[in-house]
């Protein structure tokens, strides 16, 4: 598979298809997977893929300095491919704006189990492929176990919960910075006029900057959990992300990445939408 | 003790605790509808203090964090009834909001009866004054939210 | 014939100190992590890993920190500044952690003595386990330390080979203050061999420092760190990255000014408030930070600005640290992008 994978990447920079091969390489010394920049067909001996290969490259796809390279090629896991319909959906790229190399393992983060490249070629035709492998299997009860014992919890153990977790926030934004959806040049905790969320890493600052992000997130988050693998203080932030996926789901039977023509949950309204809480 | 003051001034131990309501109304259907209620001389609780927007759709949830750090107790956002938005579809794009933002809260241990949503149009003078009572008791049993306003910035060398 | 101290005792220890009001600050389990943080119970100290995920740095340059209250009245401005500085008691310090103290000391007492700092370094006692074990991405030796370093400690704890015992090695007054408070606890005895184990030298220090000097404008920049996130993980884990921001909070009646961590690795670190930014990329972002780390700070204060702890290393997202850049760069100018090939 892996030779496929660079006869591919090779040919779209050598056609001039791509001018960059955006995928995975090897750390010196370990081995770990590490995102890599390819420009010239020869270095596309050093990309790799494995199931360790989890970090989200969409992320880099609306950084300038990456888009001044040229066209992207994309090596695209299933997550990533999400994350990319999300973008188009949103006005960010355009779909035929990059080549994608779509690529899946069985048991992505387990070591030694089979990866391949996915058939499609186009957007579409990757997230149909996305959908037949994903779609019903991320929001499963299982997958949901951790966010549904904490909903049986009282709402004060909840937030002694939170509390203690944001805590140990050491407001380093690995988690921001990690993720292929914040991609707002300038985030709403570097705005100070006025100051919706204060910048220092104390308790009720941390509080507020989570709330954001997750709600910002609402109806758009693709479930890759780069946010809570970047985080270097083990926050589960993947919880929140996935409590509001469920909520968006099931209220409004939307689920992000999927359809990069559907309306955005978020931006588009039904008038039968649920009104239960409202007095 | 935090470092920037709450509300001015501790009330007595024995006193009856007043809680501070933050609403976010939106012009053309609930501010002309508490308008109502003034001019027919409704009456209904002080606790409450109105913050008038153009419409729902213009509520970011971080106004709702904004009231609760600035030391409000409880908040109730209300706007036109669906179908009725003075730029026709606001309040959809809002409910939606609503929706998801109230789960959020929840999910973080905030008691969804502190922030409350409701339509009231131009026409239900009266349904405002109830409902700013009703919001008012609630939040009154509820209690003062020291949990939120004990966790106003705490760093070191602060004496927490 | 040298001082000992049984792992049994040293736990007591810190239940004496903390039963005399010190506050104990040690690695400590939270969850899956390992984090330096005071102590509730002598229990909760655990040695049982390399280092913690944070370093000690904090508890001298705090994260977020109260620089001075104020409040407008009738009677014109009042400040209020902060009086708390516990003593405390930093117990399993690793040498590098420690060594950046020195390191913190010269630039907080440079054209500006940080008070504040001062206050935390004299009110805190740093007893330091040297290591017995080391891992891929620790580089002590090659920044002119290793395990049994003894800058920056009041204490030296070496583990011996047979186990369960420490031989103690008082650095400083403070730290003969300290065996002579609790002397009950310490035995005199054969040492015998120690288990310390030490990273092999992984790049040569002024090979780097040649390059960074000579190659502001490299390719190198642009290439190696085009995956860097632009987060501040690296520049807040660093035991001696000391950069901050200083922020008002409150209303015209009353509030706090406040001295938090900042990172030069944000993208609006260096932005001006015309919008020109000098650093507007990763590339420069990193040369900065290699600049600073190994040729200003080395150039101005005689060691580096790094103490080889790896803590950049072991967390980034996407695997950076400053470990193999820097032997990228001794490598040479002619060797960059070889340095990845075994």
């Amino acid at each position: 598979m892996i030779d496929q994978l660079r006869q591919r990447a090779r040919e779209l920079l050598e056609t001039g298809q791509a001018a960059v091969v955006i995928g995975y390489g090897e750390r010196a010394g370990d081995g770990r997977p590490v995102p890599l920049f390819v420009t010239q067909p020869a270095e596309t001996a050093r990309l790799v893929f494995t199931p360790a290969c989890v970090d989200n490259l969409a992320r880099y796809l609306t950084r300038k300095d990456v888009q001044a390279l040229g066209r992207p090629a994309l090596v695209a896991t299933p997550p990533t491919i999400k994350a990319v319909a999300v973008l188009v959906q949103e006005n960010q790229l355009a779909a035929d704006g990059l080549v994608l190399i779509g690529v899946c393992c069985e048991a992505p983060g387990t070591a030694g189990t089979a990866c391949a490249l996915l058939a499609g070629a186009t957007l579409a035709e990757l997230e149909a492929e996305v959908a037949g492998r994903l779609r019903g299997q991320e929001l499963t009860e299982a997958a949901l176990a951790r966010v549904a014992a904490l909903e049986a919890q009282s709402a004060d153990e909840r937030w002694a919960f939170w509390e203690a977790e944001f805590a140990r926030c050491i407001r380093c934004y690995a988690c921001r910075q990690a993720c292929p959806l914040c991609y707002c040049e300038q985030c709403i905790v570097e705005k100070n006029q006025p100051q919706w969320v204060p910048s220092s890493p104390h308790p009720l600052g941390n509080t507020l900057f989570h709330f954001y992000r997750a709600f910002h997130l609402a109806g758009r988050c693709v479930l890759c959990d780069a946010c809570a693998e970047a985080c270097p203080m083990d926050i589960p932030l993947g919880l929140l992300n996935r409590k509001l996926a469920r909520e968006v789901r099931d209220n409004f039977a939307y689920e992000a990445g999927y359809d990069h023509t559907a309306p955005p949950a978020m931006a588009s309204y039904r008038s039968s939408d649920q009104e239960a809480f409202i007095r | 003790m935090a470092v920037l003051d709450q509300a001015a001034g501790a009330p007595a131990p024995d006193a009856v605790f007043e809680p501070r309501i933050t609403a976010f109304v939106c012009n053309w259907c609930t501010y002309a509808g508490a308008d109502l209620a003034g001019t027919s001389r409704l009456k209904y609780p002080a606790n409450i203090r109105v913050i008038k927007l153009t419409c729902t759709g213009r509520i970011a949830p971080g106004f709702i964090l904004k009231a609760f750090q600035e030391g409000a107790d409880g908040v109730l956002v209300s706007g036109c009834h669906p179908g009725d938005c003075h730029y026709t579809s606001g309040n959809y794009y809002a409910r939606r909001r609503w929706t998801i933002f109230r789960q959020l809260l929840d999910f973080a241990g905030i008691d969804s009866r502190r922030v409350q949503f409701s339509w009231v149009s131009a026409a239900e003078g009266r349904k405002w004054s109830e409902l700013v009572g009703r919001v008012t008791e609630d939040v009154r049993a509820l209690g003062p939210f020291s949990a939120f306003h004990a966790i106003t910035r705490s760093c070191t060398g602060s004496e927490e | 014939m040298a001082t000992l101290l049984t792992s049994a005792n040293l736990t007591a220890l810190v239940g004496r100190a903390l039963s005399q009001q010190y506050r104990v600050v040690g690695p400590r389990r939270d969850g899956e992590l390992t984090l330096l943080a005071p102590l509730a119970a002598a229990e909760q100290l655990n040695l049982g890993v390399l280092m913690a995920r944070n370093s000690i740095k904090e508890f001298f340059f705090p994260r977020c920190e109260l620089l001075f209250h104020y409040t407008l009245g009738r009677g014109g401005v009042a400040l209020r500044e902060p009086a708390d500085f516990p003593r405390t008691l930093i117990v399993g310090s690793r040498a590098c952690d420690a060594a950046s103290l020195e390191r913190l000391d010269r630039l907080f007492g440079w054209d500006y003595r940080d008070s504040f700092y001062f206050k935390r370094r004299e009110a805190s006692t740093v007893v330091t386990v040297v290591c017995d074990r080391c891992d891929e991405a620790c580089f002590c030796s090659s920044v002119g330390l290793d395990p049994r370093s003894a800058a920056g400690s009041d204490v030296l704890l070496v583990p011996l080979a047979a186990g369960g015992t420490y031989r103690v090695a008082a650095v400083t007054a403070k730290g003969e203050a300290l065996l002579a408070e609790w002397a009950d606890l310490f035995t005199a005895g054969e040492p015998g061999p120690e288990r310390v184990a030490a990273p092999p030298v992984r790049f040569d220090q002024a090979r780097a420092r040649e390059f960074l000097a000579d190659n502001f404008e490299h390719p190198l920049w642009q290439e190696q760190f085009r995956a860097c996130l632009g987060c501040g993980t690296c520049t807040y884990l660093c035991p001696v990255c000391h950069c901050f921001d200083i922020v008002d909070e409150g209303s015209l009646a009353g509030g706090a000014r406040l001295k938090n961590w900042d990172s030069c690795q944000f993208a609006l670190f260096t932005r001006h408030t015309s919008g020109h930014n000098p650093r507007p990329g990763q590339d420069a972002r990193w040369r900065q930070r290699l600049r600073h780390k190994f040729l200003y700070y080395p150039d101005r204060f005689g060691a580096a600005a790094c103490v080889g702890c790896g803590r950049c290393e072991r967390a980034c997202p996407v695997g950076i640290g400053i470990r193999e850049p820097l032997q990228a760069l001794a490598g040479g100018a002619e060797s960059v992008g070889g340095a990845r090939r075994d």
